[in-house]
């Protein structure tokens, strides 16, 4: 892995300019249905703030709500485990299944059993794991990740999803109707459904007052493997706990608008107790949240509810695809996830950005993504993880900029150079785009214009360089 | 076994900056605000996430419905005594076999204007908690009257929940998973029609 690791895979997806053009055009169209139900929220801004204080507040006292949250689980009737990290995770959930000889696990999405590596995991000691959620299961057939948190397999066309049901559902060939490949996906998945011999869930948000957990999904997978297997198990990072079941309020009224532009998701069950007979498990994972925790400057990044707005409305993950990052959480939120687990391994994903900040003004929960994207680049450049010309062009344009002459002399010349750069594909920017034209005239130029009778320079510009120490009254 | 070494880490890390202050206050001021619960804004709400909305006066109405929708050999799961099902829900102990029911038939707590969502814990549903996602469509039945405006409103009605499981159920289930086109009857009912009494 280097630097350029993110511009070079992101290459690779843009050699299929329609193909880009239609990913950038379904991301932005999910943007805009999330824009039209915030709008509908009168109180939208209102509702970021709570939800944003809430997080911060909990973060601030997470021991304490984590450990709340764990004694009425268990009193509840839940078993509660905890697990340092990833391995540990894994260890738990299979040590669960192997207790009770279960050998088929249905699972909803959790983006968190894709973080530990649970399905290798578990594959290699003989249990068969079929992911439920529709989208999930496409890119399982396909032996691939999830591109995209929340839409899984946003980067298939239908007709690759035919082919990859005829393969495996034996869906007639060519067969490209999402009704129909849908209900070809609910019978196979009914039938495993029915024969499973326990349910892995994710978990969007745990009450410490209650003990309880609430898992959203529209298709309904979550709900139909945990109520109908022996036993259930819920996955969860340290951070998705909540103070009390009246935020769930907050939450639920931002999650749905800001993922899909839904006003909810169609199921937001609240598991409070399992049912009689059901075994109930709960994993409590912190894999390096606590890391992140201490350092004050990302902590915020725990506050994340996975919505993916922050995905929908990046112009460089619109235009990039899911797989063009080197972590499994992609977009503008994965960028500042993935520096905390591996800087040097995920060294490019910080840069992968415009800094526009429109992942800030979307994120429902107010992460300064933008901000925190910044801060990862410094960080990384001073680990020298940056690539050399990174770091050569920094020092040229310093050395530049401290030269009066030498800057007004670059400027001309870039101007000059402008259609020569577009002609020639010098900037990796100018492969998939030309530059704009450079304006005629220079700011300095129109500057001098507005004001003739004042040229600018260093002596008579609105903030005068002080050639002697202001002597103080 | 890891418990007290997470649970140190994690003081430890959130000690390195002051408690952040309680947030009480900007809840309260949600819950403050000025939402009525509206019936047509419920029903246009429905209609938005793809359910399909019945009036009626009386239970007979209901009845009447869905003895004119709903095929004579199909399988019903009832939890509501004046619109009787045709099987048994009681001496059901496993869940799987309520695999191929046509209707299920539930009552619901009250519905939530802003998102068309109603509200069912084991009260209304009885011991079987798949049943409002096995059943292939569902009828659910709701008073006019037992509207909130809001999810602030929602939670306050609900209160402290005094059973193992419960949902906010809206509309029939579906995906948008290939190419985000939209499929209702995902893994869930295919097709929910509310009934709203008044």
């Amino acid at each position: 892995m280097n630097a350029t690791n993110h511009s070079k895979a992101a290459h690779e997806f843009l050699r299929d300019p329609q193909r880009a053009a239609w990913h950038d055009q379904t991301l932005w169209m999910v943007r805009s249905k999330r824009d039209r139900m915030a709008a509908r929220v009168p109180e939208w801004e209102q509702l970021r703030e709570a939800a944003s204080q809430i997080k911060e507040h909990t973060l601030s006292q997470l021991a304490e709500y984590l450990e709340q949250f764990a004694d009425n689980a268990e009193a509840n009737g839940i078993q509660v485990h905890w697990a340092a990290d990833g391995d540990e995770h894994n260890r738990i959930v299979h040590g669960i299944l192997e207790r009770h000889g279960l050998r088929k696990l249905v699972k909803s999405k959790s983006m968190l059993t894709e973080e530990c590596h649970l399905n290798p995991y578990l594959q290699q000691h003989g249990i068969e794991v079929i992911d439920t959620d529709l989208g999930e299961r496409i890119v399982q057939l396909q032996e691939k990740p999830p591109s995209h948190i929340v839409m899984p397999a946003i980067h298939l066309k239908r007709a690759e999803v035919g082919e990859v049901f005829h393969e495996h559902l034996g869906t007639p060939a060519g067969l490209d109707d999402p009704q129909q490949l849908t209900e070809a996906a609910r019978q196979h998945l009914r039938n495993h459904f029915l024969t499973a011999d326990a349910a892995l869930t994710g978990v969007n948000f745990a009450v410490a007052e209650t003990g309880g957990f609430v898992v959203c999904t529209n298709e309904g997978n979550a709900d139909m493997g945990a109520h109908l297997a022996p036993v259930h198990i819920a996955c969860m990072g340290i951070e998705k706990i909540i103070p009390k079941q009246e935020h769930l309020g907050v939450f639920l009224r931002l999650l749905a608008r800001s993922a899909t532009g839904q006003p909810s998701t169609v199921f937001s069950s609240h598991f409070l107790k399992p049912r009689p007979g059901q075994e109930m498990h709960l994993v409590l994972v912190d894999n390096g949240r606590s890391r992140q925790l201490a350092r004050l400057d990302y902590r915020k990044s725990l506050a994340c509810i996975r919505c993916a707005a922050c995905f929908n409305t990046c112009p460089v993950y619109r235009r990039s695809g899911g797989y063009s990052y080197s972590y499994f959480i992609a977009g503008p939120i994965g960028s500042i996830l993935a520096p905390n687990v591996d800087k040097a391994a995920h060294s490019s994903m910080p840069f992968a950005s415009t800094l526009c900040g429109s992942c800030t003004s979307v994120c429902p929960v107010k992460i300064d993504i933008h901000a925190q994207l910044l801060k990862w680049r410094q960080e990384i450049t001073a680990a020298g993880h940056a690539p050399w010309w990174k770091k050569a062009a920094m020092q040229a344009t310093a050395f530049i900029v401290r030269r009066p002459f030498l800057f007004r002399f670059s400027g001309w010349l870039a101007r000059k150079g402008l259609p020569l750069a577009n002609l020639l594909r010098l900037d990796p920017w100018t492969r998939h785009r030309d530059l704009v034209d450079a304006p005629k005239q220079t700011f300095r130029e129109w500057h001098n214009q507005q004001s003739s009778k004042a040229p600018v320079s260093s002596e008579n510009r609105v903030n005068p360089v002080q050639k002697e120490p202001t002597p103080t009254p | 076994m890891s418990r007290a070494t997470i649970l140190n880490a994690v003081r430890q890390a959130q000690g390195v900056s002051p408690a952040s202050p309680q947030h009480e206050a900007r809840m309260a001021s949600l819950l403050d605000l000025p939402a009525i619960a509206s019936l047509p804004e419920f029903i246009a709400t429905l209609d938005l996430i793809g359910a399909r909305v019945i009036r009626g006066h009386t239970m007979t109405e209901a009845a009447t419905w869905l003895r004119e929708n709903i095929p004579a050999t199909a399988s019903i799961a009832s939890n509501i005594p004046e619109l009787p099902g045709t099987l048994d829900l009681h001496i059901i102990a496993d869940p799987h076999a309520l695999d191929g029911i046509h209707t299920a038939i539930l009552p619901a707590r009250f519905g939530v204007c802003e998102n068309g969502a109603v509200w069912l814990d084991e009260t209304e549903l009885g011991p079987n908690r798949v049943l409002p996602m096995i059943a292939e469509h569902l009828f659910i039945v709701i008073h006019a009257g037992d509207l909130v405006a809001n999810m602030h409103q929602a939670y306050q009605r609900i209160g402290s929940m005094d059973t193992g499981f419960g949902l906010f159920l809206a509309g029939p289930s579906k995906t948008a998973d290939i190419e985000q086109c939209l499929v209702i009857g995902a893994h869930g009912a295919r097709g929910a029609t509310v009934f709203i009494l008044d």
